[in-house]
């Protein structure tokens, strides 16, 4: 409780980086260092995690005097943070450089299993929770940057078009046709696994 | 073809839920994290005080126009010299009506 009260705001370690104190910058950098990695583990490949999330915490220090201090401070970061992944997208795609892992039997298994209503117990007693992870990265890589961003928000973690929209920096309508095509090409990817 | 049906999409989502969130569990080595972005941070323009601003504003400046600066007085020394431009003959004609004599006199002494 007395850590608590001790502990320096958010907006006070802002106002002491702009008025020159760089050093002040590595208080914000351990308290949200949790949070950065975390959202970028979740949405980048593990072996660039590292450089996005050095490169977002750049980007929210070159950002910070436009922070007026409207809303949440860790609401802020994590927008920049998102941002800063979805460019490593949009850079990955223009250069092809997305990793795609090849398919065995055992992840049409893993699909098929879910499909026919197995509970994920059975799957798990199966071994292939391993097949899962790899499946979603499969068919993540074949969508294009908007729409991976869209599906991991909105299906995978659960958010609503409109707080996706304001992490992205999109308007509600776009995140919602997004939110439609994303669903209708999964489908179809999806489908190319179980047609195998 | 097989088709998957709008409500086992939902299913599969929710499947992949646990794997998505897995990614969360895998340790990034922040040995030299927090030095690398400090260090690149302390390379970058800091923020200043409004007082300190503008004077930092005019040192980043200072040195950008130095070079335009050296071409200027290059420049000017070089048609000065085209222009047959003689200081002290200048000078005397604002001090005396015919210079060309003044130089003369000052010459001989």
């Amino acid at each position: 409780m007395r850590n608590e009260n001790l502990r320096v705001s958010d907006t006070e370690i802002i106002q002491q980086v702009l008025s020159g104190d760089t050093n002040a910058f590595e208080s914000l950098l351990t308290r949200y260092k949790g949070l950065v990695s975390n959202i970028v583990k979740r949405h980048v490949p593990f072996s660039e995690a590292e450089e996005v999330a050095q490169n977002s915490f750049i980007r929210v220090f070159e950002a910070l005097s436009t922070y007026k201090g409207e809303g949440e401070f860790k609401q802020w970061l994590s927008a920049i943070t998102l941002r800063s992944c979805y460019d490593y997208w949009r850079k990955a795609y223009r250069s092809r450089e997305i990793p795609m892992c090849s398919l065995t039997e055992r992840h049409r298994e893993w699909l098929e299993g879910v499909i026919s209503d197995q509970s994920e117990s059975v799957l798990q007693k199966k071994g292939l929770q391993r097949e899962a992870g790899e499946l979603l990265d499969w068919a993540l890589a074949k969508l294009s940057p908007k729409d991976r961003m869209v599906v991991e928000l909105v299906y995978l973690e659960g958010l609503t078009a409109k707080e996706a929209g304001a992490l992205l920096g999109w308007t509600l309508s776009n995140v919602k046709v997004r939110v439609f095509r994303s669903r209708k090409r999964l489908q179809r990817i999806l489908a190319e696994v179980i047609k195998r | 073809m097989k088709s998957i049906k709008r409500k086992n999409i939902a299913r599969i989502m929710a499947a992949f839920v646990p794997a998505y969130y897995a990614r969360e569990k895998a340790e990034v080595s922040d040995m030299w994290w927090k030095a690398g972005v400090m260090g690149h941070i302390r390379n970058l323009t800091p923020f200043y005080s409004e007082a300190g601003y503008f004077f930092e504003l005019f040192q980043q400046f200072l040195w950008r126009l130095a070079p335009v600066a050296c071409v200027l007085a290059v420049a000017l020394t070089f048609t000065i010299v085209k222009m047959d431009f003689f200081p002290d003959y200048e000078l005397a004609k604002i001090f005396v009506s015919d210079p060309k004599d003044f130089m003369l006199l000052a010459m001989n002494n």
